[in-house]
């Protein structure tokens, strides 16, 4: 009786229309998504909120000011009770949250889900993923210890060439002309303000756009069966979630997070190198003349946002031959293999 | 239609959305203005300062060395007597150049591998310009050299 009437004061506190939750819930897929390599779409949220939840935590101790940036990551590594534990999260789960974005371009590169209407799915979810790149540059930035001072001093240069432009978002990003004090405030509220905040609103638009088409189908499959959305996805998607997280508390309680040397703006150290992820860009660097590496970055970058759209004009240049299949292919392997060969060297 | 209401489209409603316009566009771009000069940096200009950075005997025959001061990063190299300063500042992407004396380089980038040679030219790797040079003077056995310094920006 008293939750009825519970429920009675709730529903006229909050007049929802019961069809709002319903529809979405009961969404009919394609019998296709019932494989697990479609439960990782929601798996970047997962991380995502748990990024949330272990920086709020972080932020509790953290100090973005240079004198004390380093010593205030020391402590939340060394010192407070389970600091380790939570940066180890943070970190394990920004590594995977990268996976996981990437495992689901790629699924919907190879199925070529991107196809019209779908194109600005694409084009958010590509977005995406150069948010989840940004959330690593500017994480790696805060814990101010050698690698990620100078990778601040690396990543931040490469925007000065751009003509005209340059100068002025360098001044913007680092707030002067060289990393100083007011650099690592800038990266701290882009990386716990402007792209959370960001990366929430692509989601969103992501996820709306995801609802409103349906799900793309899939080329070759004539199957006309459908499930439910919820529970039988949902709780593959959890199942995926739940494994991942899992696998992160276990992997951090065997190998709790380090700290590098401190930061040492006079000393550029030996055997510098980025986070893997960013190997790829890192070897290239190496391999070619600033300008070349820096607007083959920007075309690698615009020709993934715009892929859709590309795609479809090589379809129509050459109907049937898969070239645009070949080329992103040429492409994912070209910079695996520049991975690699940095991970080697 | 009522005698006294305006026409629909006519001047007087091009009139009001111009000007609604006209305001909208000075509100929004009054303000974009102050957001940018909120968020841009006052940077002081450069100026160019003399410093010393050693004494003459520090730097070794035909050896080099980084001179790390707070006015900026000054790599100098006796080159057959002749001493010779540029700044230590990678000109790829900004990290600090080293003292590594190889087959036909002196001076080596320890982030992306570029090397530059006794003149500040660069012999291999991705630095797309030579070493900035600078100006040297010695006076009662002290190096002195002219760089250019800009005071911190602030507020620090």
């Amino acid at each position: 009786m008293k939750a009825m009437g519970l429920q009675r004061w709730l529903s006229e506190r909050l007049p929802i229309p019961p069809h709002w939750l319903e529809k979405p819930l009961k969404e009919e897929l394609p019998v296709h998504l019932k494989t697990w390599v479609w439960a990782f779409g929601g798996t970047p949220l997962f991380f995502f909120v748990l990024q949330v939840a272990t920086g709020i935590l972080l932020t509790f101790y953290y100090v973005p000011y240079p004198p004390h940036a380093y010593e205030s990551v020391r402590q939340i590594t060394f010192g407070i009770r389970f600091g380790w534990f939570i940066r180890g999260i943070h970190q394990a789960a920004s590594q995977l949250m990268f996976v996981a974005v990437l495992l689901h371009m790629i699924r919907v590169f190879a199925t070529r889900a991107y196809r019209g209407p779908r194109e600005l799915t694409w084009v958010f979810g590509a977005s995406l993923f150069l948010l989840t790149l940004g959330f690593a540059f500017t994480g790696y930035s805060l814990v101010y210890d050698q690698l990620s001072y100078w990778a601040t001093t690396v990543g931040t240069n490469m925007i000065a060439e751009l003509p005209l432009i340059g100068k002025p978002m360098l001044y913007l990003l680092r707030g002067g002309p060289d990393v100083n004090p007011n650099t690592l405030s800038r990266l701290y509220n882009f990386h716990i303000g402007v792209i959370p905040t960001l990366f929430v609103l692509l989601v969103g638009m992501h996820i709306l756009l995801i609802r409103l088409h349906g799900v793309a189908p899939l080329e070759g499959d004539a199957r006309k069966e459908t499930y439910r959305f919820f529970p039988d996805h949902a709780l593959r998607e959890i199942a995926v979630g739940l494994v991942a997280l899992l696998a992160i508390v276990v992997y951090v309680i065997l190998h709790p997070p380090g700290l590098g040397e401190r930061a040492d703006p006079n000393l550029t150290p030996p055997h510098i190198r980025p986070e893997w992820y960013f190997f790829p860009s890192y070897r290239w660097l190496k391999m070619v003349p600033l300008q070349v590496g820096l607007w083959t970055s920007v075309a690698f970058v615009t020709s993934m946002l715009l892929w859709p759209w590309i795609d479809a004009a090589l379809e129509r240049l050459a109907p049937g031959r898969k070239l645009g299949m070949m080329i992103g292919v040429a492409g994912w392997v070209f910079t695996l293999i520049l991975l690699v060969w940095e991970a080697m060297s | 239609m009522a005698k006294d209401e305006p026409r629909k489209g006519g001047r007087r409603d091009f009139l009001a959305n111009l000007a609604l316009g006209i305001a909208g566009l000075l509100s929004v771009g009054g303000f974009a203005s102050r957001l940018f000069g909120f968020l841009y940096p006052v940077v002081p200009p450069e100026q160019l300062v003399e410093v010393p950075v050693a004494t003459r005997n520090q730097i070794p025959p035909n050896g080099g060395m980084v001179v790390n001061l707070p006015t900026g990063h000054v790599a100098i190299v006796d080159a057959g007597g002749e001493l010779r300063a540029f700044s230590a500042v990678c000109t790829h992407l900004g990290c600090i150049i080293k003292w590594q004396p190889a087959a036909r380089s002196v001076w080596f980038c320890p982030c992306h591998k570029g090397t530059y040679d006794l003149d500040g030219h660069v012999v291999s790797g991705p630095p797309p310009r030579p070493l900035k040079r600078y100006e040297v003077a010695i006076r009662e056995g002290k190096v002195y050299v002219k760089i250019p310094y800009r005071p911190p920006v602030l507020p620090a």
